[in-house]
C-alpha cells in the first residue's frame, strides 16, 4: 500500500573542507562566468560521480530552483550557479523526493537561505497537495572553517530543524 | 454550446459519462478566442479543458475499478492527479466546485488502497531543453521568457527534454511515475480492499472517507514490556518491536456518508496482504 508518510527528519552536521576557493579550482568551473561567480555568496554546485556518470550533474528541476533564487528579493544575497550553460546536465531519477543541488554559502546569508529554501519547498507542497520529502545539503563557510548540514525528511520539518542547528553552528 | 453553457454543464455534472463533444467544442472556442487575441478567454477555456480531462480520468478509473481492471484504474487515477496539479494554481475550485474537491480527495484515498509497493524508475541525464510554447532552446542563463506552468495562447508552458542519455533502471518505492508498477512473475496482487469498497461505491461522486489508524497485532496483545520480544530477537519487547512499531498494523476504515444508511452493505473486518 502507499502508506501515508510517517513524519520523519534527519539532520547531520559535519566539519568539512569545502571552501569557495576550492570550487574556483574545479574542472567544471566556468571561466567565462568567473567574475560573477566569484562575487556570489551562495553557489549551487553539481554532484560529482553520480550513478557512474562521468560528468557533474544537477538534480532534476535545478534550473527552476536557480530561476527562483535569482528572482528572490534580497539585498544581501548574491546567488549563482557554478557551471556553464553548455555543461549543465540534469539527472532525472523520477523519484517522488525533492533533491536540491549542493549549496555552498557564506555564513552571513544562512538565515536568508533557510528562508528561501523553506518558501520554495512550501510552494511545491501546495502545488502537489501531498506531503513531500526533501534532501538538502548546505555547506556553510565561516572564514576558514566550513560545516555541512545534510537534511533529509519532511518538507514541513525542514525550517525548524535546520534553524535550530544553525543558531550555534560554529560555537560548538 | 457556448463557453457559459459548457461551464455550467461541467459545474453541475454528476453522472458517470461526460459528453464526448466537449473537447472539440472547447478547442473550437479557443481558436476563436485566439483569433480575437483574447488571452484571458483562451486561458479560461484551457481551465475548462483541464476540468474535463480530470473528471474524465476519474470516471475512467471508477469504471475500471468496477470492472476489476485495477492496474488500468491505478493509471487513470495517476493521470487525474497529475492533470489536477497542473490546473490547481490557475483555477479556484474551493468549496468542491465542479466536484473537483471530491475527486481530489477520492483519488488520494483510492491510491492508498492499492497493494502496489515497488516500481521501476528510469534514470537518465538530460542535456537539452526546449520551450513547449516557442520551441526555442532554453539554457540556464538564457530563457525565451516563457515561464514553466504559465498559460500562453491557451496552452500550458512546459520544458521539453531533448538529448537524453539513459543510465539505467532502479527499483524504487517512491516513484514519480506511478504507472511503473512491478508485476513479479507468479505473484498476484491482492485487491480485496478495493473490491470491498466497490460493493458500496456505486456513484462516483458519493462521499466517503478513509481513515488509517495503527492497531496492535493480535500476537502482541498482553505482551510484557520487559519480557523477551515475541519476534524472537532475544531483546526485550520495549527495546524491540514496541520501539520499532513492528507490533502495529495499519487499520483501514471507510465511512460512507449517506442519507439512507440501509443502502450501505457493511463489510466485516478482514486482514489483507499485499499478495494473494
Ligand atoms: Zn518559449
Ligand atoms: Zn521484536
Amino acid at each position: 500500500m502507499l502508506h501515508e508518510s510517517h513524519k520523519t527528519k534527519e539532520l547531520k552536521v559535519n566539519d568539512v573542507n569545502l571552501s569557495f576557493s576550492e570550487i574556483y579550482r574545479k574542472p567544471y568551473f566556468p571561466h567565462e562566468h568567473e567574475e560573477s561567480i566569484k562575487k556570489a555568496n551562495l553557489l549551487l554546485l553539481p554532484f560529482e560521480g553520480m550513478r557512474g556518470f562521468e560528468k557533474p550533474v544537477f538534480p532534476e528541476e535545478t534550473m527552476s530552483f536557480y530561476n527562483y533564487i535569482r528572482e528572490y528579493e534580497n539585498n544581501e544575497l548574491i546567488p549563482d550557479i557554478c557551471i556553464s550553460d553548455q555543461d549543465y546536465h540534469e539527472l532525472e531519477l523520477h523519484a517522488d523526493l525533492i533533491t536540491l543541488p549542493l549549496l555552498l554559502l557564506d555564513k552571513v546569508v544562512l538565515p536568508i537561505a533557510i528562508g528561501l529554501i523553506t518558501h520554495y519547498l512550501t510552494q511545491k507542497q501546495v502545488a502537489r497537495k501531498r506531503d513531500l520529502k526533501v534532501k538538502v545539503n548546505v555547506t556553510v563557510v565561516d572564514g576558514d572553517k566550513s560545516k555541512s548540514l545534510s537534511y533529509e525528511g519532511d518538507v514541513d520539518q525542514f525550517e525548524e530543524t535546520v534553524k535550530a542547528a544553525s543558531d550555534n553552528l560554529f560555537n560548538s | 454550446m457556448n463557453f457559459e453553457e459548457i461551464n455550467n454543464y461541467l459545474q453541475n455534472f454528476t453522472g458517470t459519462e461526460l459528453r464526448k463533444d466537449i473537447p472539440d467544442l472547447l478547442s473550437h472556442l479557443k481558436k476563436e478566442a485566439l483569433d480575437n487575441s483574447d488571452q484571458d478567454l483562451a486561458k479560461n477555456i484551457w481551465c475548462l479543458e483541464q476540468v474535463y480531462i480530470v473528471i474524465a480520468h476519474y470516471l475512467n478509473a471508477f469504471r475500471h475499478l468496477h470492472e476489476k481492471d485495477f492496474f488500468e484504474a491505478w493509471c487513470q487515477l495517476d493521470r487525474a492527479e497529475i492533470e489536477l496539479s497542473f490546473l490547481r494554481r490557475h483555477f479556484d475550485y474551493s468549496g468542491n466546485k465542479y466536484n473537483l474537491g471530491i475527486i481530489e480527495n477520492h483519488v488520494l484515498q483510492l491510491q492508498k488502497m492499492f497493494p502496489y509497493q515497488y516500481f521501476f524508475s528510469r534514470e537518465s541525464v538530460v542535456k537539452k531543453w526546449y520551450c513547449s510554447i516557442c520551441n526555442e532552446e532554453i539554457s540556464l542563463r538564457k530563457s525565451c521568457g516563457h515561464k514553466v506552468g504559465e498559460i500562453y495562447n491557451g496552452e500550458q508552458c512546459c520544458r521539453v527534454a531533448g538529448d537524453i542519455e539513459f543510465l539505467g533502471i532502479a527499483l524504487v518505492t517512491d516513484p514519480f511515475d506511478k504507472y511503473t508498477v512491478i508485476f513479479p512473475k507468479g505473484l498476484d496482487y491482492n485487491y480485496s480492499m478495493l473490491e470491498s469498497l466497490m460493493v458500496n461505491f456505486k456513484d462516483p461522486f458519493q462521499i466517503w472517507e478513509l481513515s488509517i489508524t495503527k492497531k496492535l497485532k493480535v500476537e502482541y496483545e498482553g505482551a510484557g514490556k520487559n519480557r523477551p520480544c515475541i519476534c524472537n530477537s532475544g531483546k526485550k519487547y520495549k527495546m524491540c518491536c514496541l520501539k520499532s512499531g513492528n507490533d502495529l498494523y495499519d487499520h483501514y476504515h471507510i465511512n460512507f456518508f449517506v442519507d439512507a444508511p440501509t443502502t450501505i452493505i457493511p463489510v466485516s473486518e478482514q486482514f489483507v496482504h499485499t499478495w494473494k
